[in-house]
């Protein structure tokens, strides 16, 4: 109880910190979001007036508070460039990215089980060392050139549905297929790097010793444990894939959270970006605390010592 | 002991395998299915699919309020929403709209407009002299104020309804491209409703008396516009318009490609040259309005010395850029206006002469030997970064050093107006209006802002107030002439070259009308039925076309 109250807290301190940052990074960057959006034509009378109705002429401390007064208020502001609230904009994109990274999470975790159980069971087999080349070849090679590859061969080539921008589930194969490979490939990694290890130690020699089948002693014995450091970094991947994966959605034209963010930050959105980035650091610590519950689940240990 | 393990693994390995197997089956087999199968239910007989003419954009439109929208896709878009009371044809020709025609008074001051009878705007607002007056009145003293209000503000005076259908717009002094800015697409007639609304304070509600009417919008994504029946000029050929947002080049030609969009605009030139190669879409290009210059930074010796500037102007092979960076989608300019633009005249073709170009560089003495400053931006104009690559490769050549800086847009424009630590800045232009006004004065009338060069020419200042407060049209173009030797004569730019408009289509897209101000025009836009099991790969499946 006192334990879920520190991690809410420090959640809360990790968003907040990541909005001040945000915010004064922005405003760092050279480039004065009325000046983008008078053009290049415009007087400078017309852009004074455009910074005043935005409300960019007053000091940097009391836009920053105004914004963090509204944020508390669960507002997140209206869009510089479009006038339209951010979290309108956020929600209008949000199926998008959360089915991508739903799809992507379930190829990952596929690609990832598999790949790492069958690597890591017999560490010095043939099946291991094609597994190992395979995966180090999917994080070697781009998502921007994999997407771009997949999309001539399937899409081109074969007609596949694909580059659906409103991201229906079918167009969204590919691109979690390219997005997911990625995260399972690594995590892969991960599992079967700790599987051998556990293979090896004392406590699955007993198990054997008892009386456990093979199969038994490696998915009931060593897998749970092998499976934490996977976990924990899956999830964490996982949040990732919720903050938009601007690469993905970029290649196959997905009108998802990580596009808003770089149109935003390129036309100097100060309101959208900081909103996006504050919804982005929620599901990053949010997936966090969750690879911790579910570790949690996964070892006794932690379950018995924290109840 | 590890071998009961290992022969575990091997039964493992099987079900670990077919597992593996069955769920990218399964998968497959989902996907698949899902897709064809959200489309059945347009799929009926061939007669009742609606028309849907599909349109990838390089951006989103910003705001549906053509007086209050600065960007190239919101202008695209409104175009197609909103009427004007007149228009420029392809020729740059002035052509009735909503205005059957006008007069200019003998005063010279006061233009009367006679309106279209029976038009009607989409909200059922009918289209008159008082909706005429309420656009004026909001562009001149509306709140919060249109962005687009220097267009009319600071010429207009008065605006006034002679009877329901008779307008009189009366201007402080004579105004020669008044005419242009009332065919520009920012200042199109919106219903009264829609301002009434919007001066309360409530969000803008797009209405037009144009052909087609907005239906539906996911922001980011796609924008949809319905045809207006019984607009004045005749119903559109097509029934529904849909504009998609695909930022990234190679995403847009791929959609053309693989026939998910009719016509993707802007296309990248590697692209274009691809796709005209493999002769599947069609692929056009039209002499645009936009020039791209290197405006030179004249408070920075030598740079303040205009025999040297001229000699930068010779020493860049232009012919070269166009022909190999641009693919053949530009022209060398020989005068500060694209040949495109409404009183363009070749003013000095500076010709590519490296070695006099060297010679007079050489001739500055200690100054010149200096490093010089380049900025660009980067993937703001097509190919820009290259194209300030091989202006710095070519002013190396002459024996100056120059060093590159490259921007991001926003970055750019910012750093521009904050720092004067540069020599050379690549920039771009189009004038809106089409008409030698827009595009001269806010770059070389003195304490202008897009003047970067801090160029400053009383003789300039005078010729082009004298061009734009006359009537004229023939000592209009007389007077511009003038000016743009004179400016071409004292080089505060490189002057680089004038961009082609470039878009690419299905060949079973037709009426597509370009104008050089870069909208592209679909009103007359007919889609041809591909015939029965000709479809392109992805035309099959679609709601009446390609999706």
């Amino acid at each position: 109880m006192k334990a879920g109250l520190a991690r809410a807290l420090d959640t809360a301190a990790v968003i907040a910190w990541v909005i001040v940052a945000t915010f004064l990074l922005l405003q760092w960057l050279p480039g004065d979001p009325a000046e983008l959006y008078a053009g290049e034509g415009a007087t400078g009378e017309e852009v004074a007036l455009l910074r005043e109705r935005l409300g960019l002429d007053q000091p940097l401390a009391v836009q920053l508070l105004r914004h963090a007064g509204r944020l508390l208020r669960g507002d997140l502001g209206v869009s510089l460039r479009s006038g339209r609230p951010v979290r309108d904009e956020i929600a209008a994109r949000l199926p998008v990215t959360l089915r991508l990274a739903a799809a992507a999470a379930a190829v990952g975790a596929a690609v990832a089980l598999g790949g790492g159980v069958a690597a890591g069971a017999d560490p010095s087999g043939r099946l291991a060392r094609v597994l190992d080349w395979v995966n180090l070849s999917i994080l070697a090679l781009p998502v921007y050139w994999l997407g771009m590859i997949m999309i001539l061969v399937f899409t081109v080539r074969l007609g596949w549905p694909a580059l659906g921008g409103a991201g229906r589930w079918g167009e969204l194969f590919l691109p979690a297929l390219a997005l997911g490979a990625h995260t399972g490939a690594a995590t892969a990694r991960i599992l079967a790097a700790s599987l051998s290890d556990a293979l090896g130690a004392a406590y699955l020699r007993t198990a054997l010793g008892k009386g456990a089948s093979g199969s038994r002693a490696l998915l009931r014995h060593a897998l749970p444990n092998a499976l934490i450091p996977a976990v924990t970094y899956f999830f964490m991947e996982g949040g990732r894939l919720l903050g938009g994966a601007v690469l993905t959605e970029t290649v196959f034209a997905l009108n998802g959270i990580g596009r808003y963010l770089v149109t935003s930050i390129a036309f100097r959105d100060y309101p959208a970006v900081v909103g996006v980035t504050c919804f982005i650091a929620a599901c990053v610590t949010l997936s966090n605390a969750a690879a911790d519950l579910l570790c949690r689940c996964l070892d006794p240990r932690a379950r018995r010592g924290k109840g | 002991m590890k071998t009961r393990v290992l022969i575990a693994v091997v039964n493992l390995r099987r079900l670990v395998a077919g597992c593996v197997i069955a769920a990218v089956a399964g998968c497959c087999l989902v996907f698949r299915l899902q897709a064809p199968a959200q489309e059945t239910p347009a799929r009926s007989t061939r007669q009742e699919r609606p028309v849907v003419l599909t349109v990838a954009l390089a951006a989103e439109p910003v705001r549906l309020d053509p007086h209050d929208a600065r960007d190239g896709p919101s202008a695209l878009v409104n175009f197609h929403i909103y009427d004007r009371l007149l228009e420029t044809g392809p020729g740059g020709e002035l052509v009735p709209a909503l205005a059957t025609s006008w007069r200019l008074l003998p005063d010279g001051l006061t233009y009367v407009f006679t309106l279209r009878r029976g038009v009607v705007f989409h909200d059922g607002e009918p289209f008159d002299a008082g909706a005429v007056v309420a656009n004026f009145q909001r562009l001149l003293a509306g709140s919060p104020p249109p962005a687009r209000r220097e267009l009319v503000s600071p010429y207009v005076d008065s605006v006034e309804a002679l009877d329901p259908y008779t307008v009189a717009v009366r201007l402080t002094r004579p105004f020669g491209p008044f005419l242009r800015h009332l065919a520009h697409e920012s200042l199109a007639m919106v219903s009264p409703r829609s301002i009434r609304l919007a001066q309360a304070g409530s969000p803008f509600h797009p209405s037009g008396t144009g052909p087609f009417k907005l239906s539906d919008w996911t922001p980011g994504d796609r924008l949809t516009l319905v045809k207006h029946e019984g607009h004045w000029r005749g119903e559109p050929a097509v029934d529904v318009l849909e504009f998609r947002v695909i930022p990234d080049g190679s995403g847009r030609a791929l959609a053309l490609e693989t026939g998910a969009v009719h016509l993707a605009y802007p296309l990248d030139p590697v692209h274009l040259v691809r796709l005209r190669r493999q002769g599947r879409v069609v692929v056009e290009q039209v002499p645009g309005q936009r020039v791209v210059y290197a405006a030179l930074n004249l408070a920075r010796p030598p740079l303040d010395n205009a025999e040297f500037r001229r000699a930068l102007n010779m020493a860049v092979d232009r012919e070269a850029i166009a022909q190999h960076l641009l693919f053949g989608l530009a022209v060398p300019l020989d005068s500060p206006l694209a040949p495109a633009t409404w009183g363009y005249a070749p003013a000095i073709r500076y010709t590519y002469e490296p070695l006099a170009a060297k010679r007079l560089l050489a001739a500055a003495g200690s100054e010149a030997r200096r490093p010089f400053e380049l900025w660009s931006p980067s993937s703001r104009y097509l190919q820009d970064k290259e194209v300030a690559e091989a202006v710095a490769a070519y002013l190396e050549e002459a024996g100056l050093d120059v060093r590159i800086r490259l921007f991001e847009w926003g970055t750019y424009l910012g750093m521009l107006e904050r720092s004067s630590a540069w020599d050379i800045a690549v920039l771009g232009w189009v004038p809106a209006t089409g008409d030698a006004d827009m595009a001269l004065r806010p770059l070389y009338y003195s304490g202008t802002r897009g003047n970067h060069s801090g160029y400053a020419s009383p003789a300039v200042d005078r010729l082009l107030d004298a061009a734009a407060f006359t009537q004229d049209d023939e000592r209009r173009k007389a007077l511009y002439r003038e000016v743009q030797s004179l400016i071409a004569q004292d080089a505060p730019a490189i002057f680089l070259y004038a961009m082609d408009v470039t878009y690419g289509r299905q060949p079973e897209l037709e009426g597509v009308v370009v104008h050089s101000n870069e909208i592209i025009d679909l009103r007359a836009a007919r889609v041809r039925l591909p015939a029965a099991g000709a479809g392109r790969p992805g035309a099959q499946d679609g709601t009446g076309g390609p999706r």
